[in-house]
């Protein structure tokens, strides 16, 4: 019962501020509409939607002294990204991660050394799953879904933490933002996967645990899903649409997802 | 030879003290540090938008996004914190370093403007009570011209159309790293404040003036293309 509890409230939430703001925008540009069909391919975000960033807080602990400084990293990295694209300047994500690292290094006044680059990329390459992710994308596989990957990382296939954590498999491809040079949430990254899958964009379903992720994939035409995961939340600000599904964790989600596939 | 006339100032943690709006962020959360996280959401939401082709004005933003962050935390923000947020926002008042250094550069006969995410509106108030709003031949906000937040190339271009200028005539001063790289993607020149919790990226282009305030910056402008050189 719990569970359906934490499924309905935060719809009911996002349709009280779309209702709010109908005097102002057309309320049908606001209001999440709900998914009235199976998604022909679910897309997964990887890094904090699928798999547990805070094991390298011992790493941003030790180099830092705060194990909390793993957030500011990941954060400050995404903010880069986005400047890339915005400004055409791409640089690959693993080039840009060791660059923030140095950059928070500056500003903290703490050297870092290529070692600690080092660890860092084989930290991000052994990232576990969060406890409610195999299950869920073995339920979601057997229901029938197509599932892919779409990262701002490298893709891995054959490697990386998908592989280590014995859940690669249940993947048809690995898309990585790599591939056309712009990061997430720029449209580009939705429409490649449209294409190499052979489907329209509106048959897409975007899954992620960032809202930044889902307001692009929104705006290219995908349906979204925000897991939302302690300390996530969605933005909620006039005319954006808000994603169709959004429970704090994906257990919740494949639950109505393998409904909407049965009925 | 190219040579750099028009400085284009970012406001807001570069020119005006952004710590000034902690005092909301201790009362509200308990600790003023989660301001950072705030106007580093603020940023990367304010790009996710931009990419997605949504122009939401900043203020609304970052409205949005201190709800967004006190969600989570069971913190419930009413219409008074929001009210608190902006006032305070928009009463930042300048770093000590900054009117003695915007009047050097002008001396030396350099234009002076400022190019804010920020509404006009909220732009104004803070310059005029930070008491430096004359110091400026005219400012830009890009709620009146691109409707794309920094650092998209549209935000400068609009500036240098505006004045009539040629890109190198152009240099950006901001203390945010994310700034300088729109401002050398739209081929100006850019100077970096090193303001606490903000330094270079070395794998982005490098800005050619770095210092610790803008006395540093104008200590490399001024000799470089102020009068007699260049």
């Amino acid at each position: 019962m719990s569970d359906l509890h934490h499924v309905g409230r935060r719809p009911v939430l996002a349709g009280i501020g779309a209702a709010a703001l109908a005097g102002f925008f057309n309320s049908s540009a606001v209001r999440a509409q709900a998914i009235d069909r199976p998604p022909s391919v679910l897309i997964f975000d990887v890094a904090e939607s699928l798999l547990d960033l805070q094991v390298l807080r011992p790493l941003f602990q030790r180099i830092f002294g705060d194990g909390a400084m793993v957030d500011e990293w990941f954060g400050e990295a995404i903010l880069y990204s986005e400047s890339a694209t915005l400004t055409d300047t791409f640089t690959p994500f693993g080039e840009l991660g060791a660059g923030v690292l140095r950059m928070l290094g500056r500003i903290h006044n703490v050297s870092i050394s290529e070692a600690d680059v080092t660890e860092l990329s084989k930290g991000l390459a052994l990232l576990p799953p969060h406890p409610d992710i195999p299950d869920s994308l073995r339920k979601l596989k057997a229901a029938g879904y197509r599932m892919v990957t779409l990262t701002d990382s490298p893709a891995t296939p054959g490697r990386g933490p998908l592989q280590a954590a014995g859940l690669a498999d249940l993947f048809e491809q690995q898309f990585t933002a790599e591939t056309v040079r712009r990061y997430k949430p720029a449209g580009e990254t939705y429409q490649m996967v449209a294409q190499a899958t052979g489907t329209h964009l509106s048959e897409l379903c975007m899954i992620a645990s960032h809202p930044w992720d889902l307001i692009g994939a929104r705006a290219a035409g995908c349906s979204t899903v925000l897991i939302e995961r302690l300390g996530v939340a969605p933005l909620i600000v006039p005319g954006l649409e808000q994603p169709q599904i959004i429970a704090p964790t994906l257990a919740e989600i494949a639950t109505q997802l393998v409904q909407l596939k049965r009925a | 030879m190219s040579k750099v006339r028009n400085i284009v100032f970012d406001c807001n943690e570069s020119i005006l003290d952004l710590t000034s709006v902690m005092p909301v962020f201790q009362r509200l959360f308990g600790e003023p540090g989660v301001m950072r996280l705030w106007f580093r959401e603020l940023i990367t939401y304010s790009q996710a938008l931009t990419i997605a082709n949504v122009y939401v004005p900043f203020t609304d933003i970052g409205g949005a996004v201190l709800e967004k962050i006190a969600a989570p935390r069971g913190v419930k923000i009413t219409a008074a914190d929001r009210t608190e947020l902006t006032d305070r926002f928009a009463t930042m008042p300048p770093y000590p370093d900054v009117p003695g250094a915007l009047r050097r550069l002008r001396e030396a006969g350099f234009h002076l403007f400022t190019l804010t995410d920020n509404t006009a509106a909220i732009s104004s108030r803070q310059l005029t009570h930070g008491g430096i709003i004359d110091l400026f031949d005219r400012r830009f906000s890009v709620d009146d011209t691109a409707k794309r937040h920094k650092p998209a190339p549209e935000a400068y271009a609009e500036v240098t159309r505006a004045l009539g200028a040629s890109p190198s005539d152009m240099c950006m001063v901001a203390c945010h790293t994310w700034d300088t790289i729109g401002a050398q993607a739209a081929g100006w020149e850019a100077g970096l404040i090193k303001r606490v919790n903000n330094d270079v990226l070395d794998t982005a282009a490098q800005p050619q003036y770095v210092g610790k305030d803008l006395n540093a910056i104008a200590d490399q402008i001024i000799p470089r293309y102020g009068p007699g050189h260049g």
